[in-house]
């Protein structure tokens, strides 16, 4: 076996989860360079059908870590039976998705194996030697920074999901199964989950909003902003403002994305009639995904945004809404 | 309750931060220090749990001395103490060192609990707090966006967030770490807490007091930075340059592969076929909530 380039497959109660099959995507284009066999990582309980699947994205190895203690995760059984898999198998590489389970997981890993981590990375290249050139946007993302870990083994990086695509590289003719069971007698569990809930996303502040639909001038009257909630209900989100807006008093002041209000950083920022003058686009240009609807194919907004939808969104938005309904029966 | 919360100053992330092409060096003159803001969250967290059982809490920073001025910043809001370990001899660190250094000098302090953002917005690792934890033996919680005390002080609930906005609600024992993902903005001074402020000392370390040499904590350094460049563009999407730069300006960003505005893909025509697409998009990218019946 030449150097194993590892990445962790996710799985949700036994499902295998998209993110795998991106990393999986990420790894091979890599590996096609330097011919590092690619290998998937995943932890849980009955496992047997995940195997499939990451074999057609390129895994030619699947450890599968499968133990009823590795159900639902949980960081130090993960820890340990990862630590446990690496100090075996001695990867050069291991890819995590910058996802809520990687960004939990991969620092623990690295903190404890005493090794490097780069997080976020949205590109990476690998050199003749073996070594992993990881890069990421910093300071706000007007830079980008390319790190190396010349000598720590693996080199722990977490790849922003966003920038993934499943891509189709040849596939090993067969995956070779290393079935590995983890010794977790002994092993302190620190915490125990007592519940979940989901917060009404309206009531929650700006800051804290996962999706915002936004409206400004654009929208018109106080009474179309019911347009925008009902849009916000069907993503899971809540309604903001542009300043326009708020002069108009369609909105409250707590409402506000800009300069003189929240800034924001949503997984999802939809801009409905917001022309995006640079006040506003302070407020919200980390946003993950930007979706812009303006009349104006000329708005400063198209310059942010990830999808430049030009029309008028009092047509277009109920047809949304509708299409999002339609798509659920 | 004694609480530890370590902060980090960092140049702002809205500042006017840019990557000189030309000089091959990343430009920050005129640039203003901030406190992490995520760190800020952490330390209103800690404040919030002082008004209502008691207690201290200290800020911790590694840094070099205008760290002091977010130290002072800390104590005008309600901090008891702060302490500054100062890098002078070192210059920058990366996350590794700085949770490791963290971690020697807290382990000479007492605490209950050790509050910090879960990521610096200036370089976004979000390692330190496994650091800290690991270095330590403690309990931690990663990406906490709520912070209640659970009958008895040596008991905490947090809610950690998850996929598409749901919370997991935890219990833990403490001692423990926390690292802050969201809450509520960090409280303004009052004048009174300004001023006692001004008589604190800021206690300052050195690696020498924390019985580390340079090179020991530089071998600790397991990332180094190949280089800065120019932003890369996303994947998706075309190139389309800001039009207020120069012709010039425009080749060279393209020649580079960076780009300071995002491409958009268009979509335009008639409503019910640019809705249908637009829902797609929605959907490829995760962002439809499947109606729980």
């Amino acid at each position: 076996m030449g150097a194993e380039i590892w990445i962790l497959a996710e799985q949700k109660e036994g499902k295998l989860q998209d993110i795998s099959l991106k990393l999986l995507s990420e790894a091979s284009r890599i590996a096609a360079k330097l011919g590092g066999e690619v290998c998937a990582v995943i932890a849980g309980e009955n496992l047997a059908s995940a195997v499939e699947p990451l074999r057609e994205y390129g895994s030619s190895r699947v450890y599968l870590l499968d133990a009823p203690r590795l159900k639902d995760y949980c960081p130090e059984y993960y820890v340990s039976a990862i630590s446990q898999l690496i100090k075996e198998f001695k990867p050069e590489v291991f890819i995590f998705g910058a996802t809520i389970l990687g960004r939990d997981l991969a620092p623990r890993l690295a903190a404890k194996l005493g090794v490097g981590l780069v997080s976020n990375c949205t590109h990476l290249e690998m050199d003749q030697e073996g070594v992993l050139y990881q890069s990421k946007p910093v300071y706000g993302g007007k830079v980008s920074g390319t790190f190396i870990c010349p000598q720590s083994r693996p080199q722990i990086v977490t790849l922003a999901p966003e920038n993934l695509e499943k891509r189709h590289f040849p596939q090993p003719k067969k995956a070779e199964v290393i079935t590995f069971k983890p010794k977790l007698e002994g092993v302190r569990v620190t915490y125990q989950v007592t519940g979940s809930i989901s917060p009404d996303p309206r009531s929650l502040p700006l800051e804290q909003a996962e999706v915002i639909v936004s409206g400004g001038r654009g929208v018109g009257s106080k009474e179309n902003f019911k347009l925008l909630e009902s849009l916000a209900g069907r993503l899971g989100g809540t309604i903001a403002c542009s300043r326009m807006a708020l002069d108009e008093e369609w909105l409250s002041r707590d409402r506000l994305v800009g300069s003189t209000g929240s800034f924001v950083s949503p997984r999802a920022y939809i801009a409905c009639g917001i022309s995006g003058a640079s006040q506003h686009l302070m407020g919200m240009r980390d946003s993950g995904f930007i979706v812009a609807i303006n009349k104006d194919p000329k708005a400063s907004i198209f310059n942010v945004s990830d999808v430049a939808v030009v029309g008028d969104l009092l047509e277009i938005i109920p047809r949304l809404i509708t299409a999002l309904r339609t798509s659920d029966e | 309750m004694e609480i530890i919360v370590c902060v980090k100053q960092i140049l702002d992330p809205y500042g006017m931060v840019y990557y000189d092409h030309q000089a091959s060096e990343v430009k920050k003159e005129g640039v203003a220090s901030v406190i992490n803001p995520s760190d800020e969250l952490a330390l209103e967290y800690a404040l919030k749990l002082k008004d209502s059982t008691g207690g201290k809490v200290i800020v911790i920073c590694l840094g070099s001395s205008n760290a002091e001025e977010s130290l002072r910043y800390c104590l005008s809001v309600g901090a008891d103490k702060a302490i500054l370990i100062s890098t002078q001899d070192i210059g920058a660190l990366e996350a590794y060192t700085t949770g490791r250094l963290l971690a020697k000098a807290i382990s000479h302090l007492h605490y209950d609990l050790i509050l910090c953002g879960l990521q610096a917005a200036d370089d976004n690792t979000g390692l330190v707090w496994a650091v800290i934890a690991e270095e330590l033996g403690l309990a931690a919680v990663g990406g906490v966006r709520e912070v209640l005390t659970a009958g008895g002080e040596r008991r905490l609930v947090v809610h950690r967030g998850e996929e598409g906005g749901e919370r997991s609600i935890l219990e833990l024992d403490l001692p423990a770490v926390l690292a802050i993902e969201s809450g509520l903005k960090l409280r303004y001074p009052a004048l009174r807490s300004r001023l006692a402020a001004q008589k604190i000392a800021i206690e300052k370390l050195s690696l020498d007091s924390l019985q580390v040499s340079p090179e020991e904590a530089k071998s600790w350094s397991n990332v180094k930075l190949a280089r800065f460049s120019l932003p890369k563009p996303k994947r998706r999407g075309l190139l389309i340059p800001d039009e207020s730069l120069s012709a010039f300006e425009r080749i060279q960003l393209l020649m580079t592969g960076g780009i300071t505005t995002k491409g958009a893909s268009k979509l335009s025509g008639e409503p019910n076929e640019v809705a249908v697409k637009l829902a797609e998009i929605l959907k490829e990218n995760d962002l439809v909530k499947t109606i729980k019946k």
